[in-house]
């Protein structure tokens, strides 16, 4: 089925291409992603199949991507009313982009092969280069030259990291990348090619994941991209980060250095939480201030998995929540710059006033950013801080407590300035930009995203325990 | 033979901290080129077609040709023939690509294991060292690329210090990050010439909080 799912994505560029006007290019676009769902259906259904050797349907894999083939089609929603004045040209490589970019992060979800993996999220970068571009500004060729860049060099970085791992398989006549294989090398390799495999593949990944240190990446991925893409980039593209740094720390579980690789995970956690508190009370820009919230959330997904224990659900849990809450306050962010004719948070104000039901929603996602109840937030953040206290590590309880603290305040001081600041001149404001069918989408999503933290289902619950057993036995 | 290779691909690196001519990065990135084609032909156990085929199009038609013919292009194009003003001067450099050896020797006996050779090991480190100075010590966009593709060799070095025979993967790989380095030579530094007129990186400053 998965090699269906690529042809499919294959044929779907070329017919793309020679697309002449946009209703032709969305058809068919829509069409993909509903392929895209029926796949999804599909590895629910296969749970546990192996295809082209090299792609399983594990439950880490399943989950993040039933996630992705919910947000996709929300996406491209949002995108129809972003990209009303492009040309037919930049209509095609947005679509083409988008769904290579959805293809490889699939691939990537589900390979079981640290080779494999590695070179799919190589493609994300070429597929999200093209997305970054989009508007073709000074601006946005800024950003994607970066983003090519350093991500490149991250990504170089990292595959000295795999090669490092290949030596732990010297003398295997044919070299068998698989995380499976390199699970069972693992305890009894040099435990310092171990570390410097882990650092660089943590360094080269971090570019995707926006955690320390190469985070800032993807801040200016965000900023420079279409509005409606930031919201899949900091959900899908992040996700995949996650995914890809969470099985190489699962492969790493039986072996000697864990502790150590436990707390470097803590200190990028911690790192990633400062950069977070220091810009987010700095940036006026609301694209760069959403995103430096991704780099916090990522902070705490790696101090949870520091913490260990019961950390590890807590950080495969916190990652499927934030993409459904950041997603929502990414998408109503490109209405509210749309509204302003500017993402200068501090020229904005009364949004209320100007598009209540917006307003409504941009406050739940404020709720579902500072984790309160009924954020589902709040869940992960409790299990995150229990397991700390569990692990003995109050130090890191204590700067955690304390960097969150200046996040919450900047988060409720931007977003409420927004929502009612009085003195804010909304005389330009453009009512026409307010879509509420969009709303109401977003508004469903978010409140999806409640209920998980008044009911974690049976089906939820048992897949995490499966994707983290290796931890506790 | 291969020792010889190996210490001509050293003597490469050294050269990128004197020289100030980036015709002179562009040939030296050539010749690492032809080196890693030498080096990787050398050790072939067997002549599988496949995988000759995959080193002469890595090493010798990528690395050796087209990326400096690209980078001729862009010195053409942009009438930029040497290193920024700002940029460190040499006698530094050499220091600091001295330092780097001496880490990278280090490094190298603190790594020693049977599996890996350590010859190889000690050059890609210091490749990689290399690198990581040309992009943090110099201004121009030119220099940050030359970096990386220095960066690319080293890995591509490391890889064969790893002593596996390079499965169909790694090779594949390998390509792929081949294939950007030329996508970003090809399309992106002559778009960011065309529209900022300039490869200065004090120009790519509009994404700022």
């Amino acid at each position: 089925m998965i090699l269906l799912y690529f042809i499919a994505a294959l044929v779907s560029v070329p017919l793309l291409l020679i697309q002449r006007n946009k209703k032709s290019i969305s058809i068919i676009a829509g069409f993909f992603f509903a392929i895209q769902l029926t796949f999804a259906i599909y590895t629910v259904l296969s749970k546990g199949v192996t295809e082209l050797h090299f792609f399983t349907y594990d439950a880490l894999g399943i989950l993040f991507f039933a996630l992705l083939s919910v947000l996709a089609p929300i996406t491209l929603i949002h995108s129809y009313s972003y990209l009303h004045e492009e040309t037919i040209q930049q209509y095609r490589l947005y679509h083409i982009g988008f769904i290579l970019l959805s293809t490889a992060i699939t691939g990537a979800y589900f390979s079981n092969n640290i080779t494999v993996s590695w070179i799919l999220i190589e493609i994300t970068t070429l597929s999200a280069a093209l997305l970054i571009y989009h508007r073709r500004t000074p601006r946005s060729l800024e950003a994607t030259w970066k983003y090519v860049f350093v991500c490149s060099t991250g990504i170089a970085i990292a595959y000295l990291g795999i090669l490092f791992l290949s030596v732990l398989l010297h003398g295997e006549h044919e070299l068998n990348m698989s995380y499976e294989n390199l699970a069972n090398v693992v305890s009894n390799a040099n435990p310092l090619y171990l570390k410097l495999a882990f650092l660089f593949i943590l360094v080269g990944y971090s570019t995707k994941i926006e955690l320390f240190p190469m985070y800032t990446i993807g801040i200016d991925a965000n900023h420079a991209a279409p509005s409606p893409m930031s919201a899949f980039f900091s959900t899908a593209l992040v996700n995949l980060g996650f995914v890809s740094v969470f099985r190489v720390v699962r492969m790493m579980a039986s072996s000697e250095i864990f502790a150590w690789i436990q707390g470097v995970l803590l200190i990028a956690g911690i790192l990633s939480l400062l950069v977070a508190a220091v810009y987010m009370r700095r940036t006026k820009n609301a694209k760069r201030f959403l995103a430096y919230s991704t780099v916090e959330n990522m902070g705490i997904v790696a101090i949870a998995m520091g913490a260990g224990g019961v950390g590890y659900v807590a950080a495969i849990f916190h990652m499927l929540m934030h993409g459904m809450v950041k997603s929502t306050a990414f998408y109503q962010f490109s209405q509210v710059g749309r509204i302003y004719n500017s993402y200068n948070m501090f020229r904005m104000g009364r949004y209320f006033g100007i598009n209540p039901l917006g307003a409504t929603v941009l406050i739940l996602a404020l709720a579902g950013l500072c984790a309160v109840p009924p954020s589902s937030l709040f869940i992960s953040e409790l299990m995150t801080f229990s397991s700390l206290i569990t692990a003995d590590r109050w130090l890191y309880f204590v700067l955690a407590t304390l960097l969150l603290c200046v996040v919450i305040y900047s988060l409720c001081s931007r977003l409420l300035h927004i929502c009612y600041n009085s003195s804010a001149d909304i005389s330009k404001v453009d009512k026409s930009a307010i879509k509420p069918y969009l709303t109401y989408i977003q508004l469903v999503l978010i409140l999806a995203s409640f209920f998980f933290c008044f009911y974690q289902p049976d089906w939820l619950m048992s897949m995490l325990q499966e994707i983290t057993a290796v931890f506790s036995s | 033979m291969i020792a010889l290779l190996i210490l001509l691909f050293a003597v490469s690196l050294i050269f990128f901290s004197i020289t100030e001519r980036f015709r002179t990065y562009a040939m030296l990135i050539g010749l690492q080129g032809v080196l890693l084609f030498g080096i990787s032909f050398s050790l072939l156990r067997e002549i599988n077609t496949l995988n000759l085929i995959f080193i002469v199009v890595e090493t010798l038609v990528f690395k050796a040709l087209i990326v400096p013919w690209l980078l001729y292009r862009i010195i053409k194009r942009t009438k930029t023939a040497r290193v920024h003003k700002g940029a460190l001067p040499a006698f530094y450099s050499i220091l600091l690509v001295i330092l780097a050896m001496l880490v990278s020797v280090v490094l190298t006996s603190v790594l020693k294991d049977a599996k890996v050779d350590s010859f190889f090991l000690a050059i890609s480190i210091f490749a990689l060292l290399t690198g990581m100075i040309l992009i943090t010590t110099h201004k121009r966009i030119f220099s940050h690329m030359v970096g990386f593709l220095v960066i690319e060799n080293a890995v591509f070095l490391f890889s064969i210090a790893a002593g596996a025979e390079m499965p169909m993967l790694i090779n594949t790989a390998i390509l792929l990050d081949i294939f950007i380095s030329v996508l970003i030579l090809g399309v992106f530094m002559t778009k960011i010439e065309d529209r900022m007129h300039s490869l200065e990186t004090d120009m790519l400053t509009k994404l700022k909080d």
